[in-house]
C-alpha cells in the first residue's frame, strides 16, 4: 500500500493529470482496494476540508488583490515609493522592490503582483538597467508577495497544519523584509558598479504630493494588518474588509473600474478560487486516508532512521521543497506535503510556525527559479522578452533568495520574534 | 440560437451568474456581520455558517467553469514533451480517469445528500437543511462530468494549451503587455 500511495499519484502527476483528479483518483483506489470503510467518507472528508471559516480568507484575499491590482492602486504605491527613494542610486530597482513589498500586503497572488507592479516599472527599468536585469528583478520580487501577509500560501498551510493564520502572517513579515533587503543591497551594488544613473529629484513636496495621492492605496495594508493585529478582525474578516475597501477605493474614489469591470473581477477571482479550493477539498480526502493508515508515522520513522539532528532534517527538507517548488505550484505542494512533513517536524521539535515560513519561502523561490518558475513565464508573456534573457537576469536573485532561505531556516528568531507580541 | 450555444449558456452562463453573485453576497454578509458586532453589538449568528456553505457552492460551481475551460491546475512540464500518438493516448486516459472520478464522487455525494435529506439534518445556527449544503458538491461533480463529456474533443486534442500558457493568457488578458 505504501508504494501505491507514492507511485500512483507520482505517475499521474508526471502524465499531467489535474492535481485534484490525482488526489481523488488515488483516494478512490485506496478506499476500494485497501480499506474497509463506506465509500461515502470520500464526500464527508471532502466537504469537511472546505467547511472551515479560515479558508474563506482565500476567495476574499484573491478578490481584494485582483481589484486593487487592476485599478490604479499599484501605480500610486510605486509613485509613493519613488518619492522616498528616488534620490538614491538604483532608485528604479529599489522602487520595484519597495512597491512589491507594500503591494504584497494587499495582494495574495505572486503573478498578480508581478503584473501589477511590472507594468509600470518595466519600461524605465529596461532603459536604465537593460533587459536581463529588468525582467529578472520583476520575476523575483513577486516572490516577496508570498512572504508578506496576506499570503494565500500561509492560509493554506494554516488550514493543513492546524496553525493560527494570524501567527503565520506575522511570522512571514521579517523573512519577507529580509528578502527585500538582500535584493535592495544587490540593486544598489549593481547600479553603483555599472554607473547607472536612474535617480530623480525628490523632496518633501513630492513626498507629500505622492502620499496625498496614494493615501487610499497605502491605507489598504494598514486596514488589513492593523485590523488583524489590533485585535479587531480575524484574518478572514480582514480579508472581507479588504474587499469592501478595494471596491470603495477603486470604484468610487479612484473611479478606475466600471460596474462591468467590477463584476468581471468577482467572476475571475472565483475561477482562481475554484482552482485552488478544489485541491484543498481533494487533499482533505487524501490526507485523511494517509492519516488513518499511519503513513505520516511511517514517514517519521523512516526519517528518524536517516537523520539525527533537526538541522539536518531541515536541510534535507529545504532541498526537497526547492525541487518540488520548481515543478508544482505552491498551493498544491503545501496541501499535499504538509500532512506528511508536519509530523516529521513535530518529532524533531521544529516549531510549526517557523516551518510554515520555511515552506512558503522555498515554494516562493520555486516561483522564479529556472527553468520552470511560473513568474518567469508570466514576465515573458507580459514583456515578450526571450526566456533565456530572463533566466540570466533572475539567477542573482535566486542566489540571494537562497541566502535568505539559509538565514530564515537556521535563525528561527527571524520568523518567531514578532509572533511573541500576539 | 444553435444547440451548442444554448448548452454553453446553460453550463457557463448560469454558474457564472451564480458564482459572481455569491462572492458579492459573501462580501456583504461578512461586512454586515462585522458592522453588526462592533457598532450595534448585534452579530449575525448565522453568518459564518452561511458563508461556509456559500463557499462550498461557489467553489464547486466555479469548478464546472474551470473544467469547461480546461484550466484545472496540473503539472504538465513533462507531459508536454510526450510525442504523438502517445500524448493523445495519455489525454484519453486522463479524460477517462477525470470522468470516472467525477462519477465516483457523484455517487458518494448522492448517498450523503440523500441521507441528510431523509434524516432532515439541519445546520446549528441557520437551521438550513444540510442536504442543501451537501448538494453543492453533488451538483459540482455532476456539472464537471457533463463539462468533460461535452468538451471531450478539446480534452482529447489538448486544445486548452499548457498550464503555463493558461496563466500567461490570464495575466495578459487582465493587464495587457508592457510594450
Amino acid at each position: 500500500m505504501s508504494w501505491f500511495v507514492i507511485l500512483f499519484p507520482l505517475a499521474l502527476l508526471l502524465l499531467g493529470f489535474p492535481i485534484f483528479v490525482i488526489l481523488l483518483a488515488a483516494s478512490a483506489c485506496l478506499l476500494m482496494l485497501f480499506m474497509h470503510v463506506p465509500l461515502a467518507v470520500a464526500h464527508q472528508a471532502l466537504f469537511g476540508a472546505l467547511d472551515k471559516f479560515s479558508l474563506l480568507a482565500v476567495p476574499f484575499f484573491l478578490f481584494a488583490g485582483e481589484i486593487m491590482g487592476v485599478g490604479g492602486m499599484s501605480k500610486r504605491i510605486l509613485d509613493w515609493c519613488l518619492s522616498i527613494i528616488g534620490g538614491v542610486r538604483g532608485a528604479q530597482g529599489l522602487t520595484t522592490i519597495g512597491a512589491s513589498t507594500v503591494f504584497g500586503a494587499i495582494s495574495g497572488s505572486a503573478p498578480a503582483t508581478v503584473a501589477a507592479i511590472g507594468r509600470f516599472t518595466y519600461p524605465t527599468l529596461r532603459d536604465a538597467y537593460g533587459l536581463k536585469f529588468a525582467t529578472g528583478i520583476i520575476s523575483a520580487t513577486g516572490a516577496i508577495d508570498i512572504m508578506i501577509p496576506p499570503s494565500i500560501s500561509m492560509i493554506l498551510y494554516g488550514a493543513a497544519a492546524e496553525q493560527s493564520v494570524a501567527r503565520l502572517f506575522i511570522a512571514g513579515v521579517l523573512p519577507g523584509l529580509l528578502l527585500a533587503l538582500l535584493n535592495a543591497i544587490y540593486v544598489v551594488y549593481y547600479a553603483r558598479s555599472r554607473g547607472i544613473r536612474d535617480t530623480q529629484a525628490v523632496g518633501w513636496r513630492s513626498f507629500f504630493t505622492a502620499t496625498r495621492r496614494g493615501a487610499w492605496s497605502l491605507g489598504a495594508p494598514a486596514v488589513i494588518l492593523g485590523g488583524i493585529y489590533g485585535g479587531i478582525f480575524s484574518p478572514t474578516e480582514a480579508a472581507g474588509i479588504a474587499c469592501v475597501y478595494g471596491i470603495l477605493v477603486t470604484k468610487f474614489i479612484y473611479r478606475d473600474l466600471t460596474w462591468k469591470g467590477l463584476w468581471s473581477v468577482g467572476v475571475n477571482s472565483m475561477y482562481v478560487t475554484a482552482q485552488i479550493m478544489i485541491i484543498v477539498a481533494s487533499a482533505g480526502v487524501f490526507s485523511w486516508i494517509l492519516t488513518v493508515n499511519g503513513v505520516p508515522q511511517a514517514a517519521v520513522q523512516m526519517v528518524q532512521g536517516l537523520a539525527e539532528h533537526p538541522w539536518t532534517v531541515l536541510m534535507v527538507m529545504n532541498v526537497f521543497l526547492l525541487v518540488v517548488g520548481c515543478f508544482i505550484d505552491p498551493a498544491s505542494a503545501i496541501l499535499i506535503l504538509t500532512p506528511l512533513l508536519v509530523p516529521i517536524c513535530k518529532a524533531y521539535n521544529i516549531d510549526l510556525i517557523h516551518f510554515g515560513v520555511i515552506m512558503a519561502l522555498n515554494l516562493a523561490i520555486g516561483m522564479f527559479h529556472p527553468p520552470f518558475g511560473l513568474n518567469i513565464f508570466v514576465v515573458q508573456a507580459l514583456t515578450r522578452a526571450p526566456v533565456a534573457a530572463i533566466y540570466l537576469g533572475v539567477i542573482p536573485f535566486v542566489l540571494l533568495a537562497l541566502v535568505a532561505l539559509v538565514i530564515v531556516t537556521y535563525v528561527p528568531w527571524i520568523s518567531l520574534f514578532l509572533t511573541s507580541f500576539i | 440560437m444553435p444547440p451548442s450555444q444554448r448548452i454553453e449558456r446553460f453550463i457557463v452562463g448560469i454558474p457564472q451568474l451564480l458564482v459572481g453573485t455569491a462572492i458579492f453576497v459573501s462580501i456583504g454578509i461578512n461586512f454586515a456581520n462585522i458592522v453588526g458586532r462592533y457598532l450595534f453589538d448585534a452579530p449575525i449568528l448565522w453568518a459564518e455558517e452561511i458563508l461556509d456553505y456559500l463557499m462550498v457552492w461557489s467553489v464547486f460551481l466555479a469548478a464546472v467553469l474551470v473544467t469547461w475551460q480546461g484550466r484545472h491546475i496540473k503539472m504538465d512540464l513533462v507531459s508536454v514533451l510526450i510525442p504523438s500518438p502517445f500524448r493523445e493516448i495519455v489525454s484519453a486516459v486522463t479524460v477517462a480517469v477525470f470522468a470516472a472520478v467525477c462519477a465516483f464522487m457523484v455517487a458518494q455525494s448522492w448517498t450523503v445528500t440523500h441521507l441528510a435529506w431523509t434524516l432532515d439534518q439541519r445546520s446549528v445556527a441557520a437551521e438550513i437543511p444540510m442536504a442543501f449544503a451537501h448538494a453543492g458538491v453533488l451538483l459540482g461533480f455532476a456539472g464537471m462530468l457533463l463539462a468533460v463529456l461535452l468538451r471531450l474533443r478539446q480534452y482529447l486534442k489538448n486544445a486548452f494549451g499548457s498550464e503555463t500558457e493558461a496563466v500567461q493568457k490570464q495575466v495578459t488578458e487582465t493587464f495587457g503587455t508592457f510594450d
